[in-house]
């Protein structure tokens, strides 16, 4: 069976994560947009160092097998 | 959104019927489960992939929809805000180290070595006193000149004489062990030999010391003769430093209106800036029905593009950081910096709101947006202005993205200051920021 056929289903899946939406596959998992903050850290010569901010996606697998 | 909204979409937007929907997102599911039963891994194409590990479901996000989805901070490196070493601070105290030992050894060598060698009074007065006068100078680079050709030489003499002194030693004591009952001659050859090896001990230890002492002596003349090429090289950078804010900086910042202004008066500020429009909106971007949602995402498309714009990621390590860096020259001086004598008195060096000090750009600022269109750019810089931050907007030059405009506010001393103005800052603002050097 082709991803093809399912294409319709993942580009709306893409669409709402991109819009920030937190989707939710029943029997599936859950898809959750996250940000992370600029966060500071020392490296190993010492020197205090910025990681800059980041947007990503986590899933969360479905093991109660319901729908949030 | 749950299931239930999905298939509420689906119908919407495929106009089927519920059962259809239904049944579509039933039979993505059942073929997710089957590829991971079957390989192990399920394909999302243009999201990501379920990787099954043991027991445990793991998710790995597509490289390119990880760019959409972080497209605001889309070549964004890590920066180092602080780098308390300098390695460099540390060769003075050797130097300063093999100065003592050379004064050391120079103080004791004339009492020791007056006596052995006729050669060493103009070779002493340079290691006592150095070269304080151009006759010195003048003899000092003379010597030095024979003493680095000698150098091995007179090290490995000096270590013959100790080779020596220790066979004479060893040579010296089983005579008189051995001998215990010889002639009467003996003895007195014995006693002589004793003397003349107590002799050549502190000619030789003498020898050594000024030996010693010269070649350090040598050493320390040769490091001054440095100092002229590198007072020159620093005088040549201040002036090319100097040069560059007369010609290039300093009419941009003199007339930051100029900036929006036309294409023509631009060509006289900044060369190249006529590409602008052209590196406009240089992102693909994301997907959105909503009208509002998608003209936000296209002001926040290019969101702080500007620093280090790179694509690889993170693990690229240090070597993209530093090839990025050689890649995108960043104009990092604020455009609209007021003059000291401009600024209202009582306002402090640094700070979130007031006017921009030109004093204050060795600091922090918070940076808001990097936008490709220098017209926003301008138009968000008046926005923070009149709302009364301090405003920056400085140009920087990408060399994927080409121009683009910094709007940030706030003039900070140290990253915690700017940490701390966060706090003041409304939550539409202080969610998304980037603390960078001005």
């Amino acid at each position: 069976m082709s991803n093809e056929k399912f294409q319709d289903i993942i580009s709306l899946l893409k669409e709402q994560l991109l819009a920030g939406e937190h989707v939710s596959v029943k029997g599936l998992g859950s898809f959750k947009p996250v940000h992370q903050t600029q966060r500071f850290q020392t490296d190993e010569k010492g020197r205090s160092v910025a990681h800059p901010p980041e947007d990503t996606i986590e899933f969360i697998t479905d093991e109660t097998g319901g729908d949030s | 959104m749950n299931s239930n909204d999905l298939i509420a979409l689906l119908v919407q937007k495929l106009s089927i019927d519920e059962e259809q929907a239904e049944g579509m997102v039933s039979e993505w599911i059942q073929h997710l489960g089957a590829e991971l039963s079957t390989n192990g891994q399920a394909d999302i194409p243009g999201i990501g992939s379920l990787i099954l590990e043991g027991s445990k479901l793991h998710f790995e996000l597509d490289p390119g929809f990880a760019m959409e989805v972080n497209y605001k901070y889309l070549g964004m490196k890590p920066i180092v805000i602080s780098d308390d070493i300098n390695i460099g601070l540390k060769e003075p105290e050797v130097e300063d180290a093999i100065d003592d030992e050379v004064e050391e050894d120079s103080v004791l060598a004339p009492s020791d070595t007056v006596e052995m060698d006729e050669v060493l009074p103009s070779e002493e007065v340079i290691a006592d006193e150095g070269a304080s006068d151009d006759e010195e100078v003048a003899e000092t680079e003379d010597v030095s000149e024979g003493t680095e050709s000698e150098e091995l030489t007179v090290t490995e003499e000096a270590e013959e004489i100790q080779e020596e002194e220790v066979q004479a030693d060893e040579d010296f004591e089983p005579e008189g062990e051995e001998d215990e009952e010889p002639d009467e001659a003996e003895p007195e050859q014995s006693e002589e030999s004793e003397e003349e090896t107590e002799e050549l001990d502190e000619a030789t230890k003498a020898r050594i010391a000024r030996r010693t002492a010269e070649l350090r002596s040598t050493r320390k003349e040769k490091k001054s003769n440095n100092i002229p090429l590198w007072v020159g090289l620093g005088v040549i950078l201040i002036a090319a430093i100097v040069a560059g804010w007369q010609f290039y900086l300093q009419p941009v910042m003199q007339n930051p209106a100029s900036l929006v202004g036309s294409s023509e008066e631009l060509n006289t500020v900044i060369p190249g800036v006529d590409s602008l429009q052209s590196a406009d909106q240089p992102v693909s971007q994301p997907i959105s029905e909503d009208n509002q949602q998608v003209d936000q995402q296209e002001e926040a498309l290019s969101h702080n593009l500007a620093s280090e714009v790179q694509e690889s990621p993170a693990p690229a390590a240090e070597e993209a950081v530093v090839s990025s860096n050689k890649k995108d020259s960043v104009v990092s001086a604020p455009l609209n910096a007021t003059s000291p004598n401009n600024i209202p008195p009582g306002q402090l060096k640094y700070g979130l709101t007031g006017v921009v000090n030109s004093q204050a750009n060795d600091g922090y600022t918070l940076v808001l947006f990097s936008l490709s269109n220098r017209q926003s750019a301008m138009e968000k810089y008046q926005l923070y202005r009149d709302q009364g931050y301090r405003s920056l907007v400085s140009p920087v030059t990408s060399e994927r993205y080409g121009l683009m405009w910094r709007v940030s506010i706030g003039q900070f001393a140290t990253v915690n200051e700017a940490l701390s103005a966060v706090e003041e800052l409304p939550t539409e603002l202080a969610k998304d920021y980037f603390i960078t050097k001005i």
